[in-house]
């Protein structure tokens, strides 16, 4: 709050929900967030569960991806892990999205904004569309 | 040693393997894994993904991971091993040897004879090593008899067949293979098919002991080790 600064209150009032709790991270931050196959699974996995440990994540994006590239081994696993502990966690965490303890290796799906909730949808909707070729139906 | 000890040893490792589907896919599948000597768990993924995979875990430890569909293929008899296996990287074959290391509680007969033709034919085509073949019955020997002269005849495997008493004696005596007709009664509860290529990886053993008339519980495996064990209980 900047009480003296009168002639942008109406402003100053939309930024402060901007990066509050009211609306959700920043679009660039948020969109970031998205831009990355391995980050949205993430994010639909945790989506379901709202809790699951790092191992677990790993397992389910290895065995997401063998899906599509064949079996998978322990290499292939601890690859995946390094990445999501140097890359993916920390910046979905940065973002806001989700909460990561590094005591008992956990990742939590934050307590998110209804807009962002919607904006995940959508992007799960997309997704899922692009990859079966047909539209998404409104009711489903 | 022995070939119950060996079924016996690998019946106690058991693995975990946990069953990821969008849906009800494979919810079926935990009688299926369980005659592996699988202990199977569900759990559910986003409905984004749409194939349902499969993650083995053995003692707390990732080992692998496949599609559904791709454990289906492979579980079902005869072996169904991809041929190119035999070249492709370590985890990947790390992940199919240790399925394959597990014990099937209920195959049939006609399914155990479609593996011991695959074996048999394995053998064929390597042309080289050597094949134990143990043959619970007379009869059963003799339904095969002809393959097996032929094999020791017009390959280098060096081909052993194990039949019980009643065998006519001389039977095989232009064969250039070695027939043993003093089986003991412990050995003769017993069909096996071992085959050693001389250390290549396309050795492989099947033992399996009759649990009823038509149906048997054992293991079929490509693990060196294993194969070499199978050995050492026959001879």
């Amino acid at each position: 709050m900047t009480p003296g600064d009168d002639s942008h209150s109406a402003l100053s009032l939309d930024a402060g929900d901007f990066d509050g709790e009211g609306v959700g991270p920043p679009p660039d931050e948020l969109f970031k967030a998205l831009a990355n196959e391995k980050r949205r699974r993430l994010l639909a996995i945790l989506t379901e569960e709202s809790t699951a440990s790092l191992d677990d994540l790993t397992d389910v994006l290895v065995g997401w991806e063998a899906t599509d590239s064949g079996p998978a081994g322990p290499d292939e696993w601890a690859k995946m892990k390094i990445e999501l502990v140097h890359a993916h966690v920390p910046l979905l965490a940065d973002t806001g999205l989700v909460d990561y303890d590094e005591s008992t290796d956990e990742v939590r799906l934050a307590s998110l904004s209804d807009p962002v909730c919607d904006l995940l949808r959508f992007a799960t909707e997309y997704e899922r569309a692009v990859e079966t070729g047909q539209a998404p139906t409104p009711d489903s | 040693m022995t070939l119950g000890s060996i079924l016996a040893d690998v019946a106690a490792e058991r693995k975990r393997v946990v069953v990821y589907a969008p849906d009800d896919t494979g919810s079926d599948l935990s009688e299926t894994l369980a005659t592996r000597n699988l202990s199977v768990e569900h759990r559910k993924i986003p409905t984004i993904s749409a194939e349902a995979f499969v993650v083995v875990r053995d003692d707390g430890r990732f080992r692998g991971a496949l599609s559904l569909s791709d454990l289906l293929v492979f579980l079902a008899p005869p072996i169904n091993r991809p041929e190119d296996l035999d070249s492709a990287d370590a985890e990947y074959r790390a992940l199919f040897e240790l399925l394959d290391q597990t014990v099937f509680v209920t195959l049939d007969r006609r399914q155990l004879l479609a593996t011991s033709r695959e074996i048999e034919d394995r053998a064929w085509r390597t042309g080289r090593g050597r094949l134990y073949v143990g043959f619970q019955s007379v009869a059963a020997f003799e339904a095969q008899a002809t393959l097996y002269r032929d094999l020791a005849a017009t390959s280098d495997v060096d081909v052993h067949v194990y039949v019980p008493d009643g065998a006519p004696d001389g039977y095989l005596d232009d064969a250039p293979l070695t027939a043993h007709t003093d089986v003991d009664t412990e050995l003769a509860r017993y069909w096996f098919v071992l085959f050693d290529a001389g250390g290549d990886s396309q050795s492989c053993a099947l033992v399996a002991e009759a649990t009823d008339e038509d149906h048997y519980r054992g293991v079929w495996t490509y693990d060196p080790d294993l194969v070499a064990r199978a050995f050492d209980a026959v001879t």
